[in-house]
């Protein structure tokens, strides 16, 4: 679910407010590092990034003119000052094998009930970071911008400066590269169906 | 349905390895303060910064834009300039030239005195309203051109009839006016509707504005005029101390 904007919380930023934008940088900044993080696959990159980010929420804020956009202005910074930071790196930042690790055993799938197969989930999960993370920015940042910052790909569109249609593709192609990685008895274990349909899920 | 599933697994992928993930209360601080800092510049340096990006990007323009650019407002100060001078000679040169006769007055037709010997050669071209230049309309207009016609002196050189030659010359530039041609040159002399032709002190030149024709060496008339027209139709043959021969100009 995405965050409410407090309105009034912008707006007193907007008008300068330190204190307010103390708060409102405290409420977004884990979720800005996170982006940044699985964009740029490094630590002290994305902290860069949350920096700067704030940086110029802060210098340019008084420019947004509907504070119901916000969020989108957001991490539409966020995104572009990932992508320049890749470009200005030339070459892609690589994470070590731990990070794989990090996976907290919070699952959200009922059918997980056994500790053999919370075992195969947790195993799955990394497999598919580590091939979020071998996918190039254009594809990560549009997965990453779906799937954890809950956008829809009308906004995304507008986050990325690109069409719909350019978006739906590129998450198609990252999903395809994707169940790559997964075997068939894999595809069949977390094939169980739960309705829904996929370009609607948020 | 498989999609939802492949999409449970990502979402689930991405926010369990992002969960433990945070800014640090020190490195908040310190985010805090490096902004403030920055955000005091950013607006204190906002004047300082205009002018700052002003000469970076005249810097940055380079020889050849700065060259280019030049040309550009020099063209753009100079073409209205030309283009007024240019028409406004065209206009000027579509009317006739007029001189006033006299002997003892030494006035010419529009009034301007006139310089040298009384006896000073007098045309009056807007008496020839048939003949009259500023015909801009007419189809000759459409394509003017230049014919050059080369007057060679047929006379004693050594004792020339000066009233006889200012006739001849008088009979020509008439002659040519009534072919309606748009401007005459006297060896390049531009004959203007104010110019002022007399002969010289010693009576062996002519003076068109001052500036000396010898009447006894060969004369170039310059006329601007339907190139057509003028060779078919100039018969130059009333020329009695001079020789003509008409060419056109490419």
């Amino acid at each position: 679910m995405k965050s409410l904007v407090d309105l009034e919380l912008i707006e007193a930023v907007q008008n300068q407010d330190m204190q307010a934008f103390r708060t409102l940088f405290s409420l977004y900044k884990q979720k800005v590092y996170g982006t940044a993080y699985l964009i740029l696959k490094d630590y002290q990159l994305a902290e860069d990034i949350v920096q700067e980010t704030f940086l110029q929420v802060f210098l340019k804020l008084s420019k947004l003119k509907d504070p119901l956009y916000f969020e989108k202005w957001l991490y539409k910074i966020t995104v572009n000052l990932c992508l320049d930071s890749v470009r200005k790196i030339k070459r892609r930042p690589v994470s070590s094998l731990e990070e794989y690790m990090e996976i907290q055993t919070d699952f959200s799938l009922r059918s997980i009930d056994t500790p053999e197969n919370e075992a195969i989930y947790r195993d799955l999960q990394k497999r598919i970071l580590k091939c979020i993370y071998s996918l190039s920015e254009k594809y990560s940042s549009v997965l990453v911008l779906y799937y954890y910052n809950n956008f829809t790909l009308k906004e995304i569109a507008q986050i990325t400066n690109s069409s719909e249609t350019s978006v739906k593709t590129r998450l198609f192609r990252a999903r395809k590269n994707l169940e790559k990685e997964l075997n068939k008895e894999e595809l069949e274990m977390i094939n169980k169906p739960t309705g829904g349909d996929f370009l609607e899920y948020r | 349905m498989t999609s939802l599933s492949i999409d449970r697994l990502i979402k689930d992928s991405l926010n369990n390895r992002t969960s433990s993930l945070d800014i640090s209360p020190e490195k908040f601080e310190e985010m805090i303060d490096y902004i403030e800092v920055n955000a005091d510049k950013a607006s204190k340096n906002t004047s300082q910064g205009i002018i700052t990006s002003f000469r970076d990007f005249v810097s940055s323009i380079s020889m050849r834009g700065w060259a280019a650019a030049s040309l550009v407002i020099l063209l753009l100060i100079t073409l209205p300039v030309i283009s007024k001078a240019v028409l406004g000679n065209l206009s000027k040169s579509s009317k006739s030239s007029t001189i006033s006769k006299s002997s003892n007055d030494v006035s010419d037709g529009i009034g301007n005195p006139s310089v040298g010997n009384r006896n000073g050669l007098d045309y009056d071209f807007s008496g020839d309203k048939s003949g009259s230049p500023g015909m801009e309309n007419s189809p000759e207009a459409q394509n003017p051109a230049y014919v050059t016609i080369t007057l060679s002196p047929n006379f004693n050189s050594n004792a020339p009839n000066l009233s006889l030659i200012e006739k001849d010359l008088k009979s020509l530039v008439k002659y040519l006016y009534s072919h309606k041609i748009k401007k005459l040159y006297i060896n390049d002399i531009v004959l203007k509707e104010n110019s002022i032709i007399s002969t010289s002190e010693d009576s062996k030149s002519l003076l068109i504005d001052n500036s000396s024709i010898s009447l006894t060496e060969t004369i170039k008339i310059k006329v601007l005029g339907n190139v057509k027209n003028l060779e078919k139709d100039l018969q130059l043959d009333f020329l009695e101390n001079y020789k003509a021969e008409i060419n056109p100009i490419d």
